[in-house]
């Protein structure tokens, strides 16, 4: 039995590279950023809403020069997975869009074990630059992830055949989703998935408020900090840098209530007075029937939203210091 | 220390080692009163002299009776060791619960309650060996059993460590004889296969299918018919596997060290009746109610409704000996109710003229085994969840089935929801394999060296695979 749980120790990291999991796309877009062929010039991150609601092909048609941008968007991706991707980024991307919601600095968890490993096993290792800042941002717990050793992570990583099944059977039985093209699509990797019914989506919205109750809008330090470093980080590879306020559903908006939104638009005035830094404000953009659930945008939400975040960026002048 | 934890890894070598070195009966008893006692100190060194004080007052209660013919003190000493173990357990476990419903009754009528609650902690295992210690000083008062003049074998009995914190709870005339013979360490394949299987049952499917369950009791409110279904077949699955694989490794250790322990579990999901599953859950427990509480009370020779009555208090008391909350007494209750019914089955269908005994047919017996477990689902939601609004709400949805599946397509990725099922389909098929063929380890244990070593090889890989990224403490450590 030893011999057998040392030999799935060997073979843990060349299974979890084999596999399919809910993370694949982080392979897929820690790949993408080692490759020397793709030379992006500007990049989007943020989480599943900006997957459903930013094509990057339409942001890119919309802009002077049609210059190459890539949506590097994941599931759940928060915003120090983000940063994470900053010293990953090729030389030629010089604007920086970051998605930030008002989740995002509020109650996020700001990187998970689980999540992590899978960062880890697909080959990412933080520069100290990337590890100190986040260590001196929030402390023991994420300077602890991080700098777990190679045989913990490999021990962790053991998660992932379980994790297989679940993606699997969702493969298998939600035909009606594009999930390859969720994983793997560099500019709009939208699973395209059908509009819910009134039903369902009240469903979906009782979930929602249940697990985020209604209450008064309080960023947290760490959080607001984080933004600042990766302002700061964008500046110092001289990088545009752009926070993406995304588009929230109206019904989700009218019960949070004006002041939520109100409290949050100020702490990014905030940000923006302090480190200089753009904002494109889609918060408001979207009617009801441009989002196909709760959260996510629809195919047709997605193409205004691209287009709006072209227009800001123009409007912005922030196309115009690029090409300076 | 967990069974399945470095530590006890090297506390088992350490005392198999001294073991094998010691090789004359008394000094191997020390040895093993010792490591018992060391196995309990690394819970809480404290608690230990609990198990001191409960094993000297029985011991001492036990020698009183000794040649005792008084009736009335003979009584009298039965109710000092009655006082001092129920009292510990009253203080240790029920106080709590009892000053919190006092409180609450009087905040109910009007009254001012100026006190607080005092919550002290559980000594792990303490009702296991309260039980225990009971048993042997019941059994000596009513003369099924001689006293023990060994205090070591009385204090190696009621301390034994492989069952001391979550039974089986074993009975002084089954293991006491056993002391009295030459203690021999053994083993073989198939006890280390059974080991295997408890651990497995613990590690690979009892922590794996309990995370599905969590999520959904956490919040039972905002889930469909269907995934409250699956979470209670998930938490069914987890308890079951959870608290066997306890018994499994616990028998399998004990009979490392020269003792047979009794069956704690005979496939209880496969029971067709109330009596039946009782009969195959937490054996030891529920056959300790019977002839101690049950048979007490004047068991089913004290007509039809004092049977009913019997029947209903020995649940009540067993669902309270759980825990100290009022959801477990709600479990026991159902449990009573389902008891009750079936008696009151039987008596209808003799009065009417069925034989009391007839073989069934293959449908009649799923049909049977069917409804015995939509019994038993709906009693562990009882006990799952401690409040009883969540309670309520769970168990409306899992009787009226709400035909929902929209939320399928809300995602529950994060759940493990298909690998919480392909794990309940496994489990489903082992038992239903050990129920009809036989227990697996039989056959495992049978294997010639080479496949022996290569189930082995893919155990180990599976286990590695599977193993729980946290430590879960097993459930009935709580009791």
């Amino acid at each position: 039995m030893v011999i057998g749980i040392i030999l799935a120790i060997a073979i843990s990291p060349a299974v979890f590279n084999s596999i399919d999991t809910d993370l694949s796309r982080v392979r897929v877009l820690l790949r993408a950023a080692q490759n020397p062929d793709l030379a992006p010039a500007v990049v989007v991150l943020g989480n599943s809403v900006v997957m459903e609601g930013v094509d990057t092909r339409a942001v890119a048609s919309a802009l002077p020069g049609k210059p190459l941008v890539f949506n590097f968007s994941a599931t759940g991706q928060t915003l120090v997975e983000s940063f994470l991707y900053y010293q990953q980024l090729p030389a030629s991307v010089e604007i920086l869009i970051q998605m930030v919601a008002p989740g995002s600095l509020a109650d996020e968890t700001p990187l998970r074990d689980q999540k992590y490993n899978a960062y880890y096993m697909y080959g990412f290792r933080p520069t100290p630059d990337t590890a100190e800042t986040l260590t001196s941002i929030f402390g023991g717990a994420v300077e602890s992830i991080l700098g777990a050793s190679e045989l913990s992570q490999r021990f962790r990583s053991r998660w992932v055949v379980r994790q297989m099944v679940d993606t699997s059977v969702r493969k298998l039985l939600r035909a009606d989703l594009a999930l390859s093209s969720a994983t793997n699509d560099l500019y709009f990797p939208s699973s395209h998935a059908l509009a819910f019914s009134p039903d369902k989506l009240q469903r979906a919205l009782k979930l929602w408020f249940d697990r985020w109750p209604v209450r008064s809008y309080d960023a947290l330090p760490q959080h607001l900090a984080l933004v600042g470093a990766m302002s700061d980080s964008a500046k110092a590879s001289e990088r545009a840098f752009v926070l993406l306020l995304p588009p929230i559903h109206p019904w989700i908006r009218e019960q949070r209530g004006k002041e939520f939104y109100r409290e949050f638009r100020a702490q990014i005035a905030e940000l923006k007075r302090q480190h200089g830094l753009r904002v494109v404000d889609a918060l408001e953009l979207l009617d009801s029937d441009r989002f196909s659930d709760h959260q996510h945008p629809s195919d047709d939400g997605a193409r205004i939203v691209s287009t709006f975040i072209a227009q800001e960026l123009i409007a912005q002048g922030v196309i115009e210091d690029i090409a300076d | 220390m967990l069974f399945y934890t470095p530590e006890f890894l090297a506390f088992s070598i350490i005392l198999l080692a001294v073991l094998a070195v010691v090789n004359r009966d008394t000094p191997r008893k020390v040895v093993l009163l010792l490591a018992s006692y060391i196995f309990y100190m690394w819970w809480n060194p404290a608690f230990v002299l609990l198990i001191m004080l409960s094993t000297g007052i029985d011991y001492v209660v036990g020698r009183l009776l000794d040649g005792e013919t008084r009736e009335k003190r003979r009584r009298l000493f039965l109710v000092v060791s009655l006082c001092s173990n129920l009292g510990l357990l009253a203080i240790f476990k029920y106080l709590g619960l009892f000053m919190e419903s006092a409180r609450f009754l009087a905040e109910l009528s009007g009254q001012e309650v100026s006190w607080h609650v005092i919550h002290l902690t559980l000594p792990v295992g303490i009702s296991f060996y309260t039980f225990q210690t009971l048993s042997y000083t019941l059994d000596v008062y009513r003369r099924v059993i001689p006293t023990t003049r060994n205090g070591l074998d009385f204090a190696l009995f009621v301390a034994f460590f492989p069952q001391l914190v979550a039974g089986p709870i074993v009975r002084a005339a089954d293991f006491l004889p056993q002391l009295r013979r030459k203690i021999k360490l053994h083993c073989d394949q198939r006890t280390l296969f059974l080991i295997l299987r408890g651990l497995a049952k613990k590690v690979l499917i009892a922590d794996n299918v309990g995370v599905f369950a969590d999520a959904v009791f956490a919040n039972p409110e905002q889930w469909p018919s269907l995934i409250i279904w699956v979470a209670t077949i998930a938490f069914a699955v987890q308890i079951y596997c959870d608290f066997s694989g306890y018994s499994d490794i616990a028998i399998g250790i004990a009979r490392v060290l020269g003792f047979e322990l009794s069956l704690n579990f005979d496939h209880p999901y496969m029971a067709r009746n109330p009596s039946d599953f009782w009969r195959r859950w937490h054996i030891s427990l529920s056959s300790w109610l019977r002839d101690y509480l049950y048979v007490s009370m004047g068991g089913n020779r004290v007509g039809r409704f004092a049977t009913y009555r019997n029947l209903m208090l020995t649940m009540l008391i067993g669902g309270l000996w759980h825990g100290a909350s009022w959801n477990f007494v709600v479990w026991g209750f159902l449990h009573g109710l389902l008891l009750v019914v079936h008696r009151y089955y039987g008596e209808l269908r003799r009065r009417f003229g069925a034989s009391g005994k007839r073989s069934m047919g293959p449908i009649a017996m799923i049909a049977s085994i069917a409804a015995m477990q939509y019994g038993v689902l709906l009693t562990w939601i009882a006990f799952r969840v401690q409040d009883f609004d969540q309670m309520w709400v769970a168990m409306k949805k899992f009787v009226i089935f709400d035909f929902d599946f929209a939320i399928a397509g809300l995602g529950l990725g994060g759940m493990s929801f298909f690998s919480t099922l392909l794990l309940l389909a496994v489990f489903f098929m082992l038992h239903l394999f050990s129920w009809r063929v036989g227990h697996i380890e039989r056959f495992l244990g049978a294997l010639s060296a080479s496949w022996a070593l290569g189930v082995c090889l893919a155990l180990g890989c599976t286990a590695y695979f599977l193993w729980p990224l946290s430590e879960v403490p097993f459930i009935y450590f709580q009791f």
